[in-house]
């Protein structure tokens, strides 16, 4: 294996990092955070709040002018069958888009989450 | 008809301005006077009145301020209203009930009142972004939301710099965001405000 192939597993979060191949994308869906508000934004790791705190919606436009955003993505290795979620933490603004924070996560919980209400 | 809003209490810009420098007139004066030969009475009577001069403009306003915007808060509780929003605005504080469509304010300039008034005696709100120049000198240095209240118009910033930054800089997008929410916020509590009015009407 390619030093490469390493490094691109490394820094793009659709490669297996023990596999280092390209993961499929299966799941994408928006989600309003209005636990979080312009001003008041952190960087939470704990995956569980996750859980408790998104709201799936439809369209952006949806979501109340100042309330944060979680855009989320499920990824699942062809290789050794494991999936991964990454969450996009961003701040609607018009029509654009201040991303204050991203996680990987591999948490069976937030997971399920995710595919319940994709 | 309900009282007027007041932004400035012209009484006390110019007691805030003006006072200070009275009082040291009147200290210069009596060292003239009294302590000609300097010592202890030159010193009190000169030095002494000049610094809290200097330390009130720099400190008093915001101190009265900041008193004053607790007690808005305080009375805006009492009333039994719920304080679901909140903006420290630079010279001026915001508070809303959303669902009974309230808004309080205070201003800098005018520490004397406080208002706590339905939202229907908001005629518009909306956002400034402070848009200037164009292609490679677009930006803003300020954003901020509007709001007439008995003709009277009311501006509060939600960012302001004297540097100017692009459309697309943190600063400006978290400024936008903040107007746009106190704007969409007054709108509703306007929206609340009328319902309950004419529920009470039609009681
Ligand atoms: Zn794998």
């Amino acid at each position: 294996m390619g030093i490469f192939q390493k490094l691109k597993a490394a820094l793009k979060d659709d490669w297996c990092s023990g596999c280092t191949v390209q993961m499929d994308e299966v799941g994408k869906q928006l989600y309003a955070l209005p636990s979080m508000t312009v001003g008041h934004f952190q960087d939470i790791e704990d995956p569980n709040y996750y859980v408790q705190n998104l709201v799936k919606i439809q369209k952006k436009a949806e979501i109340p002018a100042g309330v944060y955003a979680c855009g989320t993505y499920l990824y699942h290795c062809p290789q050794c069958g494991k999936t991964v979620a990454k969450l996009v933490v961003f701040l609607p603004v018009r029509d654009q888009e201040q991303v204050d924070g991203a996680h990987l996560f591999e948490n069976k919980a937030l997971i399920g989450f995710l595919q319940k209400t994709q | 008809m309900e009282e007027k809003i007041k932004k400035v209490n012209l009484l006390y810009l110019l007691g805030y301005i003006f006072v200070p420098i009275i009082i040291c007139a009147l200290g210069y004066a009596l060292c003239y006077f009294c302590f000609r030969d300097g010592g202890t009475g030159a010193v009190l009577t000169t030095m002494v009145p000049s610094i809290l001069a200097v330390v009130w403009w720099i400190f008093g306003g915001s101190l009265i301020f900041r008193k004053k915007t607790k007690e808005l808060e305080q009375r805006f509780n009492a009333e039994g209203y719920k304080r679901n929003q909140t903006f420290y605005g630079r010279g001026k504080t915001v508070v809303l009930d959303i669902e009974k469509g309230m808004l309080g304010i205070c201003f800098f300039w005018n520490p004397c009142q406080t208002y706590i008034l339905p939202a229907t005696r908001v005629e518009k709100a909306w956002v400034d972004d402070g848009k200037m120049g164009s292609g490679f000198m677009e930006g803003s240095s300020r954003v901020s939301f509007l709001f007439t209240i008995d003709g009277i118009k009311v501006r509060v910033d939600t960012f302001a710099s004297n540097q100017r930054f692009r459309m697309d800089d943190k600063r400006i997008l978290t400024g936008i965001s903040k107007a746009d929410m106190m704007v969409q916020n007054i709108n509703e509590a306007k929206a609340h405000s009328e319902k309950n009015s004419t529920k009470k009407t039609e009681k």
